[in-house]
Formats: C-alpha cells, sequence, structure tokens
C-alpha cells in the first residue's frame, strides 16, 4: 500500500517504519515535515524517499496550511497517511477528507496527557503505568477512535526523558504492527467505531 | 500533616536571575471546611517558556463518592508584562471518563484565544482579547507571584483570563502583609482579594519567602466555601532562561 509520513522531528518512528516498510507491505511514497530542519527528512533521503517542507509559518492561518497539504499529499494518492510525530493540529476539514486512513501515535495512554509534554505530565500526575496510544485522526486533539496501547510502568526514579526513551521502545514496535495490520486491510474505522479483522476492537 | 519546606539548590545558579524556580507543590483542597481532594502543581522550565501541571484528585471518604480528577496543564511565557500564555488545557476524569475537555491556544499578538476540538469542545470557538498578556486560570496566580515580585508597591494588578469557556477580566488588590496559620505554623503572608467579582469572591496569601506562590487561596462559589492550603513545597533552581 502506498503511504505518506508526516514529520516535524527528528523522524524515530519514521526510521521504523522504513526499517520495517518491506515486511508491513508499505511502499513509503514521500515524506512530508513542516519544519525544514527536522532530522527525519534526513533519514528519508538516506533511504531514498522522496521529501517535501512545507513551513506552516509562510501560511496566513491554519486552513491555507491544510489546504497546500493537502494538495501535495494527493500527489501521491495514498492509501495510508502516518503521522509519526507531526506537530500539528489540523483543521475538521482536512481530517475529515482521509477519515479511516490517517494514523496518528500518541505518546501516552490517551485519553490522558493529550497535547505536549506527555511524559512529564504522567510524572508529575504520579501515574503509575504510562505509555503510547495509535488512534485513526479526527479533528478532536488527540481524540479519534483508538486503534492499540502499549503501556509500561513508570519507575519510581523516572525522570521524563527515562520514561520518553522506554516509551519510545514501545513506539517503535507497536506503529509497525498497527500499520500493516492497515496495509493488509484488516484494520478498518467504520462509523466512528474501529474493527479489525471485522471485530471490534 | 506536617507543613514540610525543602530547598534543593544548586549553587552555581543565580537565582536572582530567575523569574520562577522549577518547584512542585501541594495542597489540600476543602469544601465548607471538609477535606475533598489533593492537588500537586509543578512548574518546568522547557527552553524559553514555563510549563505548569496542576493533578487533582479526590482524597478521604469524597474518593469513596466519586472517582474524580481533574488534570490541567499551561503553556507560558515571560515577558516585560509578567505572564503571558500560549496553551492551556484541563481535563476532568470520572471514574477514568472524559467528562469535560477544555484546551485552547492564546495568541496574545494578536489578541486571540482560540479553542482546540476535543470530545466535549466539538466546534471551534475563537474569543477577542484586549491588547496585552492574556492568562488562564493555572498560571493566573502564578502571574500574581510575579507581579507582586516584581512591583510590589502597585496595589491593583489587572488580568486577563481566558479558562477555555470564556475571556474575562480578573482584578486583584493587594492588602499587606498578614501573619497567617497553615497546618499550626505562623507565616507571613502578603493578602490579595479580587475585586469586582462579589458573587464569586476569592482571596489568597502569597508567601515572600517562597516567590510568592500561593500558599492559601479561599473562594465562595454558589454558596460554598473552597479552600485550597499548601501542604508541601520543593523548589529546585535548575536551568537559566
Amino acid at each position: 500500500m502506498k503511504g505518506v509520513v508526516l514529520i516535524s522531528g527528528s523522524g524515530s518512528n519514521l526510521q521504523s517504519i522504513i526499517d520495517n516498510a518491506n515486511d508491513i507491505n508499505l511502499d513509503i511514497e514521500a515524506v512530508i515535515s513542516n519544519k525544514e530542519a527536522a532530522y527525519g527528512l534526513e533519514r528519508a533521503k538516506k533511504a531514498n524517499i522522496t521529501t517535501h517542507t512545507l513551513d506552516h509559518k509562510q501560511f496566513s492561518s491554519r486552513e491555507a496550511f491544510d489546504q497546500n497539504l493537502s494538495q501535495l499529499i494527493d500527489q501521491y494518492n495514498p492509501g495510508v497517511i502516518i503521522l509519526a510525530g507531526f506537530m500539528r493540529i489540523l483543521t475538521e476539514e482536512f481530517t475529515q477528507k482521509y477519515t479511516g486512513k490517517m494514523l496518528n501515535i500518541h505518546p501516552s495512554l490517551l485519553p490522558k496527557f493529550q497535547g505536549l509534554n506527555t511524559h512529564q505530565r504522567a510524572i508529575d500526575a504520579k501515574e503509575t503505568e504510562h505509555g503510547v496510544t495509535i488512534h485513526f485522526v479526527t479533528a478532536e486533539l488527540d481524540g479519534g477512535p483508538i486503534i492499540a496501547q502499549s503501556q509500561i510502568k513508570v519507575l519510581e526514579d523516572d525522570s521524563a526523558e527515562s520514561l520518553a526513551k522506554r516509551v519510545l521502545i514501545e513506539e517503535h514496535k507497536l506503529f509497525p504492527k498497527v500499520i500493516h495490520w492497515f496495509t493488509q486491510n484488516q484494520l478498518k474505522l467504520n462509523d466512528n467505531k474501529v474493527t479489525l479483522d471485522g471485530k471490534l476492537m | 500533616m506536617k507543613l514540610h519546606f525543602s530547598f534543593m539548590l544548586l549553587t552555581f545558579v543565580n537565582t536572582a536571575a530567575l523569574a520562577f524556580s522549577p518547584h512542585t507543590a501541594s495542597y489540600q483542597l476543602a469544601i465548607n471546611g471538609v477535606t475533598v481532594a489533593e492537588e500537586i502543581r509543578t512548574l518546568h522550565q522547557l527552553d524559553d517558556n514555563f510549563f505548569y501541571t496542576a493533578n487533582a484528585k479526590t482524597t478521604g471518604l469524597a474518593a469513596l463518592v466519586k472517582d474524580y480528577s481533574i488534570a490541567a496543564s499551561s503553556t507560558f511565557s515571560i515577558n516585560t508584562n509578567g505572564v503571558n500564555g500560549i496553551n492551556y488545557q484541563i481535563m476532568e476524569l470520572e471514574d477514568e471518563q472524559v467528562r469535560e475537555n477544555n484546551a485552547i491556544d492564546i495568541y496574545p499578538d494578536n489578541g486571540r484565544v482560540i479553542s482546540i476540538l476535543t470530545k466535549t469542545q466539538p466546534k471551534v470557538k475563537t474569543w477577542e482579547a484586549k491588547a496585552g498578556n492574556i492568562v488562564d486560570p493555572l498560571n493566573l496566580f502564578l502571574a500574581i507571584a510575579l507581579d507582586l515580585k516584581n512591583t510590589p508597591k502597585k496595589t491593583v494588578f489587572q488580568y486577563q483570563v481566558a479558562n477555555g469557556t470564556s475571556i474575562e477580566q480578573q482584578d486583584f488588590q493587594t492588602l499587606g502583609a498578614h501573619a497567617i496559620s497553615i497546618q499550626g505554623k505562623s507565616h507571613e503572608a502578603v493578602k490579595v482579594k479580587r475585586i469586582d467579582h462579589q458573587d464569586n469572591p476569592l482571596e489568597a496569601y502569597f508567601l515572600p519567602d517562597y516567590q510568592y506562590l500561593p500558599i492559601l487561596i479561599k473562594q465562595t462559589r454558589h454558596g460554598r466555601k473552597y479552600t485550597y492550603e499548601i501542604t508541601s513545597i520543593k523548589m529546585e533552581a535548575d536551568k537559566k532562561l
């Protein structure tokens, strides 16, 4: 299945997807970043994947940015759009256009800790468990239907950095697995409900 | 519970240069004198911005009646006018289910506050603000603390407070030093009272020795008396702005 990956940063999840692309039947057509300095673009270039930078600061509104992003994505006619650390809130119009074919990874056990700084917030909240969530993207902030979660224990002496490192290991395992379900047409979103092999998740 | 203050100061950091030192403060919330929840507020410094979280959870008998928690977070910067909001989110959970989830992006330069879509906030709303800084309900007390610290002779402080459902003007008046007793120990604190909100009176006490952080907040809403009382504070000076 053809896919486009959106990033904003170092792209460690992108690397894990690139490394697993053959095994998960994913043909990464392009990597798009809203930040020119995103190291993920280098990772993509090393893997001979087409890259684009679309700087959100160049656009007067969220709508204008999303419209251009959509045009860029549509050139590749992807079956799946993967948000791998794409740090932009998308408009309702954009998310509706790609309903059921856009996946996001979020470093918390949603619905807890939407938005940024999730690891520090989990520590501040004295959570005993933390983790990662993969979900379909809707217009709501990290609020789309949950597909899968992986959890880890929060240790007494965890810092945001140490916790992030352990969650990242889970991210790198879980995201390719979920993408594979999708590329195999096992994973669907119907009426805002997630099904795997026809069964509700 | 004994009030316990501890300081962890790194000797090579000039704390006077910091607007705030990162810290963790614990509060007890009582309604009409009955303790119902505990709240922990933690301030972090992230590059040029500050990140402040509050996590409250029902405790004691109240926890038996209802498993209720609130998690709020605020990202803000500090400029010459004081605290200036960037993002605010508050989520209320009951039995692990989301009851309320309000999130906003704050653009003081454009005088706008824009909501972020959530399950309980299904439409994007925009609020127009006046020129100047905008704060949120979480960083409001840090804004007062900073103003008390930086302009101790000023007697009235004015804030535009955006809370995810509205934006309103809140004015506070300082009423000088007051000795107050917390957990059986006397403290010299600066009393501040909200003015022009007679239906929802609020007074707060700030501790000069601890960056003017609030140690006691009293509020009356719908005939109920809410009291936030500090139980511990741990401050650590780390990164410089």
